[in-house]
């Protein structure tokens, strides 16, 4: 983590309610299920937590289900469909979710819950664990802006591409602004920008890695093949603290997604 | 040690079956011009240091660390040579595990430990076509316990596991635990379970592999279906 003290929006935000955001995918031959457990560290109790899941995606109107009796602690999970039983009939690939956490203690922070997403299709099956949970921001009275700084991740993303995966970045954007993902990646002479394109809002965009990754990118002899190991890296500048990242593995012949790691 | 570092634990098996590569990349700020270095320090499953080394990358690569040739020392336990690989770098890196579990090829961040009196949870789907391994990682150098409860149904039994300072052990779910509880209704039929964690050491780290049995050892199929 860095302090980044200018040019920035001011934002603040409280960790009794919390929020990840995923991506899932849903054909009539691949079905997702989410998986929830709420979790303030080490508070033992069982305390009401309630949980609002919301879909989005291209060609998705944005709706949301609120979960009552979700409790702290205790793990629990929905098939995407029995959420939103519509979803079927209207669309076919990626969607986003947004996943908020909330509890009425003031005093629990609820940043180390947990968020499996789980992707099933009588091929293959895949689960991979959504960004960390963080506190709701809300943007605050410009004048305090001066005043304080805001924290900012840097995002390092490390993308293999061998014999056996092919990388691609997954944007889950769930703001109304249209995101501009520019990363840098490291060259012999310097850094060079991988410009991928736009992702509109409310959408989620896959960018295939290995066209952009192969292209002048050095392999490495590893004990299970010929490997292109790159990293990729952004700052905030495209709205990332808002957005989510992943690099989704797939495979190279059949294209099964085979894993992720959220960024 | 490495002033203002970021330390990974990372559960690492080896062949036949298993082989585990750490990827470290440096942080924008200083990931350009210099080196990065990493060292490494790796345990048997009862915490005993086994091998310790450090590797130096230009800082505009990303490093890669096959630790197939320094597992030669690990014991075996569950019919796996595994250990405990402790990976630190200065501050602002990244380090992520390319494991390959049989054919399966999986990508794992650094797993977030999970402190004493917190808890961790997998989602898993039992049935009688597939076993659990829970791999449970010590990341403190005191031993302790982890105590693991399954959650399925209406059902939530609960086992206590011992384990070493700097340890590892891989435990049978199906094998182990569950066959000494006295409800055998998830062997019939799929039935969704969690399994939750709650250590009672510093800290621990843990994942979930997922076996389906073939009919040669040849023929069975793993894949790490969760890690915390």
């Amino acid at each position: 983590m860095s302090l980044r003290g200018e040019g920035v929006r001011m934002e603040r935000g409280s960790a009794n309610t919390v929020v990840t955001r995923a991506f899932c995918i849903t054909t009539p031959a691949i079905r997702s299920r989410v998986h929830f457990f709420p979790s303030a560290g080490t508070t033992a109790g069982h305390y009401p937590v309630s949980c609002e899941v919301t879909l989005f995606g291209k060609g998705i109107e944005r709706r949301s289900v609120r979960l009552e009796g979700g409790r702290l602690n205790q793990p629990d999970g929905i098939r995407l469909e029995d959420a939103f039983p519509a979803l079927d009939q209207e669309t076919s690939g990626m969607c986003g979710i947004e996943v908020v956490f909330e509890c009425s203690q003031a005093r629990l922070n609820l940043c180390n819950s947990r968020l499996v997403v789980e992707v099933v299709s009588p091929q293959f099956s895949l689960a991979y664990s959504a960004v960390a949970f963080s506190p709701i921001i809300e943007p605050i009275d410009e004048s305090a802006a001066a005043t304080t700084d805001v924290i900012d991740d840097e995002m390092i993303a490390i993308a293999i591409q061998d014999g056996r995966m092919l990388p691609s970045l997954i944007v889950v954007n769930p703001t109304e602004e249209l995101l501009r993902p520019d990363l840098v990646r490291s060259v012999p002479e310097g850094q060079a920008a991988l410009s991928l394109g736009t992702v509109a809002p409310q959408s989620v965009v896959e960018f295939p890695l290995d066209e952009s990754l192969c292209k002048n990118a050095p392999h490495h002899e590893t004990l299970w093949g010929s490997s292109v190991v790159e990293k990729l890296w952004a700052g905030s500048s495209w709205g990332r603290d808002r957005a989510a990242c992943y690099v989704l593995y797939r495979d190279p012949i059949s294209k099964r997604p085979i894993t992720v790691c959220a960024l | 040690m490495i002033e203002s570092e970021r330390a990974s634990h990372f559960w690492v098996a080896g062949p036949p079956f298993f082989s585990s590569t750490i990827m470290v990349a440096s942080g924008a700020a200083d990931g350009i011009a210099g080196t990065v270095k990493a060292s490494c320090e790796l345990f048997d499953v009862d915490g005993t240091p086994v091998q310790q080394f450090q590797v130096e990358f230009p800082g505009r690569e990303v490093g890669i660390i096959e630790t197939e040739p320094f597992m030669s020392g690990l014991k075996m336990q569950a019919g796996i040579a595994q250990g405990h690989l402790v990976v630190r770098s200065r501050s602002g890196t990244t380090h992520i595990c390319r494991q390959q579990l049989g054919e399966h090829v999986g990508i794992i961040s650094a797993p977030r430990a999970i402190l004493n009196r917190e808890m961790g949870c997998m989602p898993l789907i039992l049935g009688n076509r597939r076993e659990h391994l829970v791999v449970l990682l010590n990341s403190s150098s005191e031993g302790g316990s982890a105590v693991v409860r399954l959650l399925y149904g209406t059902r939530s039994p609960e086992w206590t596991v011992q384990i070493p300072g700097n340890g590892c052990r891989v435990i049978s779910l199906e094998h182990e635990l569950l066959s000494t509880f006295d409800d055998s209704s998830w062997q019939r039929g799929v039935v969704q379970g969690y399994l939750r964690i709650s250590p009672r050491a510093q800290s621990m780290v843990c994942q979930m592999i997922e076996r389906l049995p073939g009919e040669t050892e040849q023929q069975e199929s793993f894949r790490c279906v969760s890690s915390w």
